[in-house]
């Protein structure tokens, strides 16, 4: 190829580099909705204005302990307090104690209602899903610390009267959650993440729609403007 | 090294460079869209506004933090600085109209649309 025929070659090119520098990034170009249950708006219309959240239940019995449903709780209560537009009272009830004494009253206010979460948990085996194993060690009993594996969470969300008992609203959920990673943290934030989600599913089906208020978020340039 | 094998590095470095401009700043995003972690996300965006305070961008979000968090004066001040620092923007054109007709508020004086 002579000297000038290379030039020529390299020419051709030129258009395809500028358009290609001009073409906005491609995460740039993407964009988060933010999705959030507006605070205060709204909440006069529903029917609870308050709500307990009793701990989940765990279906698996003996293979969860004190301290995993503990955890389990916990992380149903932040995700509650996030995504509902109640008034939540921020302690537990134990689930029993709860139902057996109504109306409740939490600090001398009165509580409308209840927030029941119960999880089933699976996993994956060789021969497909299967249900934890009661009495099993941490990663054979207890999927959400499981290492390395995938496991199923079939989770059923009540909201629950208590001055009638009866249960106004349920919605299941059942979603995968892969473990790639090794231990327990990965487990916990892709949790409450999955919680949160289908919290404010739940919350969208009780609530009217501007309640549920949908906004952009952007990607930002730091250094952009550094030096306007 | 000829220009025409040079060419297609150079192509193929641009469109990486593009496609990779801000990929912490979209992790985060997602995480805090996600997990709905506004308190979090109000404190670095309020950090990053710091070092870059013409930036409509850390402007919007850090609205869409106050308003998820029920401050909603502060949304629309903060939105309403975005839209003057980037008219055109139609996304946080919306975002801003959504959040006064939310608050109530009339449209103000001087009106940046």
């Amino acid at each position: 190829v002579s000297p000038a025929g290379a030039r020529r070659g390299a020419w051709r090119w030129l258009p395809l580099a500028l358009l290609a520098a001009a073409a906005p990034c491609a995460g740039c170009a993407s964009r988060w909705t933010a999705s959030f249950a507006v605070p205060g708006a709204g909440a006069p219309e529903l029917e609870y204005a308050a709500v307990g959240v009793v701990p989940m239940t765990f279906v698996a019995g003996a293979g969860a302990d004190r301290g995993q449903a503990e955890l389990a709780s916990e992380l149903l209560l932040r995700a509650v307090r996030r995504a509902a537009p109640f008034r939540v009272w921020d302690r537990l009830l134990p689930e029993s104690a709860a139902l057996a004494t109504a109306p409740f009253e939490a600090d001398g206010q009165p509580i409308d209602g209840l927030i029941v979460g119960r999880m089933r948990f699976w996993r994956r085996d060789r021969s497909g899903w299967e249900r934890p194993r009661p009495g099993g060690t941490s990663t054979q009993g207890n999927p959400v610390f499981v290492r390395r594996t995938a496991f199923r969470l079939d989770l059923l969300v009540e909201l629950r009267s208590l001055a009638t008992g009866r249960v106004e609203l349920q919605r299941g959920f059942s979603d995968e959650l892969v473990s790639e990673s090794d231990g327990p943290a990965f487990e916990r934030e892709a949790f409450e993440r999955l919680l949160a989600r289908h919290l404010l599913q739940l919350v969208e089906l009780l609530a009217p729609a501007p309640l549920i208020e949908r906004r952009v978020l952007l990607p930002w340039h730091a250094a952009a403007d550094a030096g306007r | 090294v000829s220009l025409r094998r040079l060419c297609p590095a150079v192509l193929a470095a641009l469109v990486v460079s593009s496609s990779a401009c801000a990929p912490p700043q979209h992790k985060l995003l997602r995480r805090f869209t996600e997990q709905q972690l506004w308190a979090e996300a109000a404190s670095r965006f309020e950090r990053e506004l710091g070092q870059s305070p013409y930036s409509a961008e850390l402007h919007n979000n850090l609205a869409v933090c106050y308003e998820a968090l029920g401050r909603h004066e502060q949304a629309l001040e903060h939105y309403a600085r975005a839209l003057e620092l980037a008219p055109d923007r139609a996304d946080i054109r919306g975002n801003y109209e959504a959040a006064r007709r939310l608050a109530g508020a009339a449209p103000p004086a001087g009106d940046a649309s």
